[in-house]
């Protein structure tokens, strides 16, 4: 799988998002060949470091064909427990992947 | 090369031979010098941060004049996001170097020349705004650090610039040539200015019909002949000679202010942005201090959490943070920082398009800002030497600590909880008096204070644009003065 990765710009992060970032990469590396790429991802990761999440997605929106968002604790908007967090992100990627090929097949 | 590292712009000041003063004599390898080095390292965090995909976001732009992605302290904001990403990235950048990052200036010069110099062509047909659109592409296309320069040293203060004794109380426009301007003057306070690669000067304030030779602005090297700097001393900031680093408080970072001297310094055409137009005098000075005053709204937020940090750290480590008092006094930390970054914030959403096409602040929320700004960094760094407690400027030297006979001693007796190491405690002692009273309180309470105009500049500025006379007609309306238009059922 090809995942792009989007940082916003960490003024006030309330996580920590490098760290968040390697977790949920080494997760992922468990259930599919991934790929780091800037263009042509099957899903995108923004990882905001609060819940504004200011990273402007029309300007991203080519990256990749799904995005996965996260706002501090919230993940597409919903709250995650800290601990609980990684484990999400890699799950709501794995499913948008899976959106992806399944459009395809359809 | 739109983005250079932190080490090309590191080369690119042991490039340039500059006539530096400090401490009566003159300084030959000032990127070097301890007292120094730490400003230009908080300069040089502004090159590292835009090259981390972890800060690009806020800390890039696409440029509007050669579609490069650029440092965002050289941008021309193109919306009111852009204004806002501003103030994230000083409050970001606050946060990194604990201190003033000098980069701002610039930034909001160039934008506040941008839009006047426009005006000004659409006035009078001159050629300022493209001059100024070429100097601009090349302080982007070479990642430049530029001085936005506008104090004087302004005299006697109840004169204006042609009234003066000396005429050079405001730098002026000493000669006329047929290839440029020759100016005289002194620029004061100028932050992060022998950092700089090149200096925007723009006039002090509103000028007179007779005083178009103080109606100036251009831009000239740091290095142009003629020019001459004498660094500006700090509290405390002969601890960074002293070869131990727990004194210092921020051992990395600091800031930097610089009597500037213009000595008969030339200035050719293609540099002048304005000349003589004493009608755009006040505008370029209250849109320069508008974005000046946003800009506060961000930096000095940046400050604050790294001082709010120390004032926790302090108090666990001194086993005070599980007392009702302390969480209190951190939580009105937190929120006089809060809401100035909430004032930095706003003034950016409510900015507007200027005729050029990039965008200005909303002036009043911006002024509200500042003004914000001149007190709650005050109460903020009280409220941190409260919670610290007076050990902080009674603490013995590093030296002492180190001492073999009496270190031992000064240890025991500094010791708070057994699993602190006394050393965390003087080293996040020694922050706290760096940012509230030693070398980072320049920058962190009194530029705070003065920075982007005195407190008054604000309040004259608010009393302009405040609608009073409206205020008075709601109030009218409520209690039956006058007649209610908005009653018609």
């Amino acid at each position: 799988m090809k995942l792009y990765i989007k940082y916003c710009g960490g003024c006030n992060p309330v996580i920590n998002r490098k760290k968040l970032v390697n977790e949920v990469v080494s997760q992922l590396k468990q259930y599919t060949a991934l790929e780091l790429t800037e263009q042509g991802a099957d899903v995108g990761l923004v990882v905001g470091g609060c819940p504004v999440c200011c990273v402007n997605l029309d300007e991203i929106k080519a990256k990749a064909r799904n995005f996965v968002l996260v706002g501090g604790e919230l993940v597409n908007g919903i709250k995650v427990p800290p601990e609980q967090q990684a484990g999400v992100v890699v799950q709501q990627i794995l499913k948008s992947a899976d959106h992806n090929r399944l459009g395809e097949v359809s | 090369m739109a983005l250079k590292t932190a080490q090309q712009y590191l080369d690119d000041l042991r490039s340039r031979n500059i006539e530096l003063y400090m401490f009566g004599e003159k300084v030959e390898n000032y990127v070097d010098n301890p007292i120094i080095r730490p400003s230009i390292n908080s300069v040089a965090m502004t090159y590292k941060l835009a090259l981390d995909p972890e800060y690009e976001d806020i800390m890039t732009a696409t440029s509007n004049l050669t579609g490069q992605k650029i440092n965002r302290f050289t941008h021309l904001h193109q919306s009111t996001e852009d204004l806002i990403k501003k103030v994230k990235m000083q409050r970001l950048m606050g946060q990194k170097t604990g201190s003033c990052f000098q980069r701002c200036v610039g930034m909001d010069a160039f934008n506040a020349v941008y839009s006047t110099t426009y005006e000004i062509d659409q006035a009078y047909g001159t050629e300022y705004h493209q001059r100024f659109v070429k100097f601009l592409e090349y302080v982007q296309e070479n990642d430049m650090v530029v001085d936005g320069c506008m104090t004087d040293a302004r005299g006697d203060r109840s004169k204006s610039p042609a009234q003066q004794p000396d005429p050079d109380a405001y730098l002026h426009v000493v000669e006329r040539r047929e290839d440029g301007l020759v100016v005289r003057g002194c620029k004061l306070h100028q932050t992060g200015m022998i950092n700089s690669h090149e200096i925007l000067v723009m006039p002090n304030n509103s000028l007179k019909e007779d005083e178009k030779d103080w109606a100036v602005c251009f831009a000239v090297p740091v290095d142009a002949p003629g020019m001459i700097y004498v660094y500006g001393r700090q509290a405390s900031d002969t601890r960074k000679l002293e070869g131990g680093k727990v004194d210092i408080g921020n051992i990395h970072f600091g800031g930097q202010e610089v009597m500037t001297i213009f000595n008969n310094v030339f200035v050719p055409w293609e540099r002048v942005f304005m000349d003589g137009e004493t009608d755009f005098s006040t505008m370029v000075v209250e849109r320069f201090a508008g974005y000046h005053r946003q800009s506060y709204g961000g930096c000095k937020v940046g400050v604050g959490d790294t001082l709010i940090g120390a004032a926790k750290a302090i108090a666990d480590y001194q086993g005070a943070s599980k007392a009702s008092h302390i969480k209190d006094k951190l939580v009105e930390m937190c929120h006089l920082n809060e809401t100035l970054y909430g004032c930095g914030i706003a003034c950016s959403a409510e900015g507007r398009k200027t005729a050029a096409g990039n965008y200005l602040i909303d002036q009043l929320l911006a002024n509200i800002c500042k003004q914000n700004v001149t007190r709650f960094p005050y109460e903020i760094a009280r409220l941190a030497q409260d919670i610290a407690g007076g050990y902080f400027v009674t603490m013995p030297s590093e030296k002492d600590f180190n001492n073999p006979d009496i270190g031992p001693l000064v240890k025991k007796y500094s010791t708070t909880q057994n699993d602190v190491p006394v050393e965390h405690r003087q080293r996040m002692a020694r922050l706290i008096e760096n940012l509230t009273q030693g070398a980072a309180a320049v920058g962190y309470l009194t530029e705070s204070m003065h920075g982007a105009g005195s407190p008054q500049a604000q309040r004259i500025m608010i009393t302009r644009l405040v609608d009073m006379e409206h205020r008075k007609e709601l109030a009218e309306n409520l209690c039956g003065v006058r007649e209610n238009p908005d009653i018609d059922w």
